[in-house]
């Protein structure tokens, strides 16, 4: 038994994802898009850093923010080029986000090869949380998760935007019709949604390397932790990430590697069936 | 089919050959069609299509080539319906060439040119930690950590039931699957069992970043084993350095060092067209088409089935050591390079450049990490 | 009686071009990718019988492509059955399968079925390497035997399952099935209401879908005497959606054009994986987006859409 091992990298892992999944909760309770290419934004956020900072030479802090820039403007391109023309129906938004999340692997395939790419840490060197050996950099990824999660939580909460946010997530309509901007409100959730989860893919990118089918296994990891957190419920996102992570860290330790990409497709699966609504969502589908 | 190294190799044999005159007369050509193999997730069926329009539309009479195991096993089942020689440089698995012996008929077309296969990668493997263990004798523990993949499934029983009656123990053994990038659980069971080498088999692009992460989180065990991708060049520069202190098995024609004026003329034409060094498959692919062509003369045709007997007579000398088939079609492996192919073990020590560690011949010191 | 239309004189004239190619044009090469285009035409065409007559999307269906692959080699190196007896046993398997997968998930709302048929494949490629003792992990199952090492009798075997596959496919259309199926698409709510068990068509037209695309399946695993865990790639899912809506969606001689000319355009260009995938890609999103008004809209106005009754020229119900 692993226990201590166990207990940092997916606590630290768990953070991550939450940061990851919070955009596609966002997206998904508030503009109902369903966006297949989530883990897209994961992925483009990991190569964006790598460029500037590899192949530009610029400061690695800076590469990070120049990420979540790209991925935010990106969130929103994707919104205005190919959801909001096809919003009407949820099948071809499914299928166009689907298309955009494999034309964007390919192109990236192009340009950088197949290959995953590294990037150099924002933070180097080692420590020893609770006697376990960890790259600082994974530390810095889950403290930046953990802080950018609040900030979007407390911007949702209390900020006007904010509110206007989760009045179209409860009732799109009567948000409308109480003149909320719909497109407005969209064109947030998708930037954030980008912004958000292209941090993710930054941080996390250096430690593992990042190739260009990353979008796939994010878009899952997504999508099963905001299945079995709940719809619109951004503290059932907090529980779940960490209740996926734990159990992909689980399986990894203690069963094999192997089944670790197993975890998140069979929490969907079970989910889709048995509990759609999730373990703390109000939003019905 | 596959590897630009494979293909320089080969096209620098071709050029040889035709400035010599060429094949009965005529030139050879060399055609070439990507299997991508080399990327974990391209499925196998991309290889075989590979290799039909390599038959079909290139009309191609002896095929060379081979990195994945899993690809070549499946071409190799395609032989008997294409009828043309395969001369495989990549792929290690014993198992291909078992299956020469237990159809003949059917899989004669297959040849293992290099490496060595499995079985001899393991006994090489072997001596050098029996030779560590001599001169280090406090390197004891071991953790064996391997690709989930069929070759590696083989040769870790070898290691398992050999090391420890050279005076390892094995503190642990660990498959992960192929084409992982995250080696945070591994590394960390290669911590706590309290190894002080880390036992790795990779035949994939993983090492890459394996080896990152193990010089990142500065886990204090050598890594030694069997790294295809830890042999080219750009290694150190693909892991930014990390690959500093790894110690891999290679041919012996590719320690930087050539062993006989066949190597020796290889490696400064190689590095003279391409500018690079060449791994591997490149003195394999460059063998192969010697091989292919001295066939072609001694049979007086290309038809492949015809050059089948002549390809088993093949008794010459590459960079690698001295080539000879046994009945299962495999290169046959032997210490001493004048009698087969034989093994070196290298350590990275610099940009561009690993020393040789094994055999005493030409072995410099092992050096441990920092940390350690 | 069938009337015969002049979209079905085509469609003789079409098929008796496919029947005399290789005596015109015996090239080997040709040859093997007009097989496989021919695979692929029997899974668009299957894609499209359950997708375009029932209205729900199935973003998996390479995974009873897999499945008829993988039963195929099963049956052949274990319990040593011929390519022509395990092809329609495969097809079996994968309706048996198809139907478990089908019973739970055919309820769900539309996002969430598709979403659930793209996540099953996934989950029965990642099993092939976790039971890889059986399944031969990433190896896979090679050494199988094939029907013929003729790319000659390949070729008109695999035209002979497309064939047999679009004719029973089109008589199934234009039957009460069809037209069972085209109400509960156009108006579900409505056929409920008619007291029609709606779950039990739309299962059926799922196993018939399984059916064809197992049979395809277990037909290219003797082809390349090969079987691996990218038969359930979700590429292949998503070239079929490709090539049907390319050729016309709810057609089914649509998606076999459609997969022909995407086929040979790109295999037979020998254009590398990643920009042929780059280009369904493109291709589709290009379509989806031309499209306003939606997918079920679009399809009563598409000139190639032409409905599967008008092909065989039976009575057609109001457009």
């Amino acid at each position: 038994m692993v226990l201590p091992e166990i207990l940092v990298f997916g606590g630290l892992l768990g953070a991550v994802y939450a940061l990851l999944s919070l955009g596609f909760s966002l997206s998904y309770g508030v503009a109902r898009i369903l966006n297949l290419a989530h883990g897209s934004f994961y992925m483009i956020g990991g190569y964006v850093y790598y460029v500037f900072l590899t192949l530009s030479g610029v400061d690695s802090v800076l590469s990070l923010v120049l990420a979540v820039a790209l991925t935010f403007a990106l969130g929103i391109a994707l919104y205005l080029g190919l959801v909001r023309p096809v919003r009407t129906s949820p099948v071809r938004v499914l299928l166009i986000t689907l298309s955009a999340a494999i034309v964007a692997q390919e192109v990236v395939t192009l340009i950088f090869g197949d290959r995953s790419v590294g990037a150099p840490f924002i933070l180097g060197g080692i420590s020893s949380p609770l006697g376990v050996v960890v790259e600082n950099q994974r530390i810095l990824a889950a403290v930046v998760s953990l802080t950018m999660f609040l900030g979007v939580w407390l911007l949702i909460r209390m900020t006007n935007l904010g509110r206007a946010v989760r009045a179209v997530a409860q009732d799109a309509e009567a948000a409308s019709l109480m003149g909320i901007n719909d497109t407005r409100i969209s064109l947030v959730t998708l930037g954030l949604s980008g912004a958000t989860a292209g941090l993710a893919g930054a941080l996390l990118g250096p430690l593992n390397g990042i190739a260009p089918d990353a979008w796939l296994n994010a878009t899952v990891v997504a999508f099963a932790v905001v299945i079995l957190g709940g719809l619109g419920s951004i503290p059932g996102t907090f529980l779940a990430a960490f209740l996926v992570s734990y159990s992909q860290v689980v399986v990894a330790f203690e069963v094999s590697s192997s089944y670790e990409i197993i975890v998140p497709l069979a929490v969907i699966a079970v989910a889709v069936l048995v509990r759609p609504k999730g373990l703390l969502g109000k939003v019905e589908e | 089919m596959t590897g630009i190294d494979e293909k320089e190799g080969a096209q620098l044999a071709v050029t040889e050959i035709n400035a010599h005159g060429g094949v009965l007369g005529r030139p050879l050509q060399l055609v070439s069609e990507d299997t991508q193999e080399a990327n974990p997730t391209i499925p196998v069926d991309i290889g075989l299509a590979a290799m039909n329009r390599i038959v079909t539309v290139d009309h191609a009479q002896v095929i060379i080539g081979g990195e994945r195991s899993d690809v070549v096993l499946a071409e190799e089942a395609q032989l008997p319906r294409y009828k043309v020689p395969f001369l495989d440089t990549g792929a290690a698995d014993v198992s291909l060439g078992q299956k020469v012996i237990q159809n003949y008929t059917l899989y004669k077309y297959f040849f293992m040119v290099s490496p060595v296969n499995s079985t001899a990668l393991a006994t090489g493997l072997i001596t050098f930690y029996a030779t560590m263990h001599y001169t280090n004798p406090t390197l004891t523990k071991v953790y064996l950590l391997a690709e989930d993949i069929a070759v590696w499934h083989a040769l870790i029983p070898v290691l398992q039931y050999e090391l420890p009656q050279f005076g390892f123990t094995i503190v642990g053994t660990e498959y992960f699957p192929y084409g992982s990038s995250d080696f945070s659980a591994q590394l960390s069971n290669v911590r706590t069992s309290g190894a002080q080498i880390m036992g790795m088999l990779c035949a994939g692009q993983d090492s890459v970043q394996l080896i990152q992460q193990w010089a990142n989180l500065q886990v204090p065990a050598l890594p030694v084993g069997i790294d295809v991708a830890a042999e080219s060049p750009t290694f150190w520069g693909q892991t930014n350095g990390a690959a500093k202190y790894e110690t891999i098995e290679v041919g012996i024609g590719d320690t930087g060092t050539p062993i006989n004026t066949i190597g020796a003329n290889f490696y400064q034409n190689f590095s003279k067209y391409y500018n690079t060094l060449p791994i591997y498959t490149a003195d394999g692919a460059y063998s192969a088409v010697y091989i292919a062509a001295a066939a072609m003369e001694k049979a007086g045709t290309t038809n492949g089935t015809a050059l089948i007997p002549y390809i088993e007579q093949t008794n010459m000398t590459g960079p690698d050591g001295r080539i000879i088939f046994d009945k299962s079609h495999n290169v046959v492996y032997n210490e001493d390079y004048t009698k087969g192919g034989a093994l070196a073990m290298v350590q990275w020590t610099a940009y561009n450049t690993y020393t040789p560690v094994w055999p005493q011949s030409v072995a410099k010191p092992i050096s441990l990490p920092p940390w350690m | 009686m069938l009337r015969l239309s002049r979209f079905l004189i085509l469609g003789i004239v079409f098929g008796a071009t496919l029947f005399f190619l290789p005596i015109a044009y015996s090239n080997d090469f040709a040859l093997t990718i007009m097989t496989f285009a021919n695979t692929f035409a029997v899974v668009a065409a299957s894609w499209d019988f359950f997708t375009g007559l029932t209205g729900r999307f199935n973003f998996g269906q390479a995974l009873f492509f897999g499945i008829g692959s993988y039963a195929a080699g099963f049956m052949n190196l274990n319990l040593k059955y011929g390519p022509l007896l395990n092809i329609p046993l495969a097809g079996a398997v994968a309706v048996v399968i198809g139907v478990a997968f089908g019973y739970p998930t055919l309820r769900l709302k539309g996002p969430y079925f598709a979403l659930a048929t793209m996540i099953f494949p996934l989950i029965a490629g990642d099993l092939t390497f976790s039971l890889s003792s059986v399944f031969g992990g990433e190896h896979g199952l090679y050494g199988l035997t094939s029907i013929s090492d003729s790319y000659i009798v390949q070729y008109y075997g695999s035209l002979l399952l497309m064939l047999a596959t679009v004719i029973v496919l089109i008589y199934l259309a234009s039957s009460r099935l069809g037209l069972a199926l085209e109400s509960i698409r156009d108006d579900e709510k409505a056929a409920l209401a008619t007291g029609m068990n709606v779950t039990k068509y739309k299962l059926i037209a799922y196993a018939v879908s399984a059916f064809f695309t197992g049979m395809a399946g277990a037909y290219q695993a003797q082809l390349f005497k090969f079987v691996g865990p990218n038969t359930f790639s979700s590429n292949i899912s998503f070239e079929v959606i490709a090539m049907t809506i390319v050729g016309g969606i709810a057609t089914i001689v649509g998606p076999v054009l459609g997969a022909y000319l995407l086929v040979v355009v790109l295999d037979g260009l020998g254009v590398s994986s990643d920009i042929s995938v780059l280009t369904y890609g493109v291709l589709l999103m290009a379509i989806v987006l031309a499209f306003p008004g939606g997918l079920l809209g679009r399809l009563k106005s598409n000139l190639r859409g032409m409905r599967i009754r008008r092909l065989v020229g039976g009575k057609t119900a109001a457009t």
